[in-house]
């Protein structure tokens, strides 16, 4: 469950998210947003690169702002980034055992057992052993994921994880976001453009837009909401159509 | 959720499967160096390795966190330096001075890796450059250690002093083998940690330092670890040139080394092993191949200017990226079938040079090793000259090799014999590698020009004529052993 307590967030004169309080506490929460609507900000603080200028937030019921960005991983809290941070050079493997090197485990088998269960999981046990830049895009993404379900997190942060996916890629992605709360009892808080992704991932989207909340609740019920499509789509009155 | 949408995955390699080629080939180099090399030459290569580990250290900081250290020769001499001063003033063992040297110089390098945590790029290198200008300064003023008293140890007027030998390698040859131990374990130690959990955190670390602390890893603790690391290793090697000569010359280690040492790292490769090797033998062995020839060393540094630039062009991985990249398409069937052939021919040609007296076993089996090295690295570097040249000429080369290749290969099989697609690229390797070879050991082994290029050559041929002519046998006994092992250094880096 994440807690977001009138959270404010300003550089300078502009402020990406203005006076946000919400409770998401359903296990996949989406959040859409037209570009500058402050999502990947939100993310940051969730993560601890930014630091609110009011405001809190809790996740479980435990306090995070103020914890510093290197020790919310061993809270349990875990993230993709837009572009994927999957080493060129590293193995697919490595790549995953370098998280699990500074994730608590009780034995070397469980640790183990978590970067081989969460490759599998999201399905790339046939690319173990291949270097970064030898991986897909979708690949790559898919890793990023893997890379997040290691050492039980409490929450995964997923920052547009369909960018750049086929039609077939995007539906695969879909099965192993759907998975994931029942994997390793995490709640998922995914970020994407693709509004079909979050339709069929999502029990709950949030829209913001310009910093605050537009519209909160079931996803087909917010996507059917007149000033969601009109904050994505603009207003069709003041279109300048090309002769 | 398993999809299988390709073929199983290559086998894994574990971390000492990944040091294990670099221990061996330095294993074989200390076993066989001395009973090659003339003693001039001996003492060149223990130089060699001694800036092999130094150049290791450079690749260490560049090729794993991208932090260009210009300080690394430095902090040698500061090595040496403490190396010189704690045996001439305790008369402690060798080894131990050598690893305390080596411990203080790690030390320095952690002071100097302090700023590093929040610097990168041209302000680190500016920052190193005038770390590595002081200790040149502060060493011309104080001076080396030579039996002197008081603090620095100097002798102002008299006679200077050197340390001897270590017990166990009081002589050149041993001192080369010692050398080649301290080598090996300086090397594995820097491929162990890249292979393990520090060159993971060090993977995430360059790839973005946002995402490994959001992954949980301390920046600061394994940027601390790599530039200790690379200043103790620096500091070992200082040491053991200190070792060498019993003594380090006050103009041994100006800033001008610390920047050639690294513009080397980078044309040698500072992504694999066998970069720090290259880097080691072009600052060292080429300038001294050439005075050998009469022809002044110093000149070697022109040619480096342009193997940089080549290197800038043509990719970040240098020489040894290109050749480790060659490596990972062999196949176990060839290496077989390529050992025991080339096995034959240079235990056969050697035994013939001795009966001929044209020169010794070891050498020879020597020099036919070295072509069937050189047969490989050859194609490498044909390809980046091209390359500088422009991928339009580079294009066209490959065109016109393919198509009167092609039509040799239809020929060939058509005769029943075992056809060749790269016939004439190899033919001129054939023929480069056979003067450049012949060249080299002219020098190195003082062996008549003519000699070698005819046991080279040879060589080559009787490799090309058995190739030729055991084809309907062969392919067959290929395909089983390549089916059961797939690719075998695909995992490796």
């Amino acid at each position: 469950m994440i807690e977001i307590n009138d959270l404010c967030v300003q550089f300078g004169g502009v402020k990406p998210i203005d006076g946000l309080t919400v409770t998401l506490n359903r296990p996949i929460v989406g959040l859409i947003g037209p570009n500058g609507a402050g999502k990947t900000t939100l993310l940051n603080v969730l993560s601890g690169f930014v630091e609110p200028r009011r405001g809190w937030v809790k996740v479980n019921g435990e306090m995070i702002t103020g914890v510093p960005a290197h020790q919310r991983a061993a809270f349990g809290l875990r993230r993709t980034f837009q572009t994927d941070q999957i080493a060129e050079d590293l193995t697919l493997l490595e790549n995953v055992q370098a998280i699990a090197d500074h994730a608590q485990f009780d034995s070397r088998d469980a640790e183990k057992k978590a970067v081989y269960g969460a490759i599998d999981f999201v399905g790339l046990s046939h690319r173990l052993n291949r270097k970064g830049d030898s991986l897909s895009t979708e690949e790559r993404h898919l890793a990023e994921i893997a890379k997040a379900l290691i050492g039980n997190p409490k929450l995964v942060m997923l920052d547009e994880p369909g960018a750049g996916m086929t039609e077939t890629e995007s539906e695969h992605l879909q099965k192993v976001i759907k998975g994931i709360p029942g994997y390793c009892k995490a709640q998922v808080f995914l970020i994407d453009h693709d509004v079909e992704l979050i339709a069929a991932c999502c029990n709950e989207t949030m829209v913001l837009d310009f910093g605050k909340l537009l519209a909160l609740g079931p996803t087909l019920e917010v996507l059917k909401k007149p000033e969601v499509q009109q904050a994505y789509l603009g207003n069709f009155d003041d279109l300048e159509v090309a002769a | 959720m398993a999809r299988n949408k390709d073929k199983p995955d290559i086998p894994p390699g574990t971390p000492f499967q990944r040091v294990r080629p670099m221990l061996i080939t330095f294993f074989i180099v200390a076993l066989i160096g001395p009973w090659v090399f003339s003693s001039y030459w001996l003492n060149t290569f223990s130089t060699v390795a001694c800036l092999v580990l130094a150049s290791g250290t450079v690749a260490l900081l560049y090729g794993q966190l991208g932090m260009v250290s210009l300080a690394q020769f430095a902090l040698a001499g500061v090595g040496g330096w403490f190396c010189l001063r704690l045996v001439h003033g305790t008369g402690m063992p060798f080894e131990l001075a050598l690893v305390l040297g080596a411990l203080i110089a790690g030390l320095f390098g952690l002071i100097l890796g302090l700023p590093a945590l929040r610097m990168r790029g041209l302000y680190l290198a500016l920052l190193t450059l005038m770390i590595a200008a002081a200790v040149q300064v502060v060493v011309n003023v104080i001076g080396f250690p030579d039996g002197g008293p008081g603090w620095t140890g100097k002798v102002v007027n008299g006679q200077r002093m050197m340390i001897a030998r270590p017990l166990i390698a009081p002589t050149d040859v041993d001192y080369f083998r010692y050398t080649m131990f301290w080598l090996a374990l300086g090397m594995g130690l820097i491929e162990w940690a890249r292979a393990t959990l520090p060159g993971r955190a060090w993977g995430l670390i360059r790839k973005s330092e946002a995402a490994a602390i959001a992954a949980g890893v301390s920046v600061v603790r394994y940027k601390a670890l790599a530039f200790a690391m690379a200043g103790a290793l620096a500091g070992l090697a200082g040491g053991l040139l200190a070792g060498l000569n019993g003594q380090l010359d006050n103009t041994g280690f100006p800033v001008a080394q610390s920047i050639l040492l690294y513009a080397l790292t980078i044309v040698g490769g500072a992504y694999h092993w066998m970069g720090a090797v290259f880097a080691g033998l072009l600052i060292r062995a080429l300038p001294a191949l050439l005075n050998d020839h009469g022809v002044d060393g110093n000149l070697s540094n022109a040619f480096y200017g342009f193997a940089l630039l080549v290197s800038l062009i043509q990719g970040r991985k240098g020489l040894a990226g290109q050749l480790a990249d060659f490596y990972k398409f062999v196949r176990v069937s060839r290496i077989v079938e390529g050992s025991i052939i080339w096995g034959a021919i240079s235990i056969g040609l050697a035994i013939a040079a001795v009966h001929y007296q044209a020169m010794g076993f070891a050498g020879a089996l020597f020099l036919t090793l070295v072509a069937l090295l050189f047969r490989q690295a050859i194609p490498g570097v044909c390809w980046l000259l091209l390359g500088f040249f422009g991928k339009r000429v580079q294009d066209a080369a490959e065109d016109a090799e393919a198509w009167l290749s092609l039509r040799l290969a239809n020929l060939m099989s058509a005769l029943g014999l075992m056809p060749d697609h790269r016939i004439v690229k190899r033919t001129l390797n054939v023929l480069f590698i056979g003067y450049f070879v012949g060249y080299v050991v002219n020098g190195v082994f003082d062996v008549d020009y003519i000699v070698a290029l005819t046991i080279i050559w040879s060589s080559i041929a009787i490799r090309f004529l058995i190739q030729l002519l055991m084809h309907p046998a062969i392919l067959p006994l290929r395909q089983k052993i390549d089916a059961k092992y797939p690719k075998p250094f695909a995992a490796y880096r």
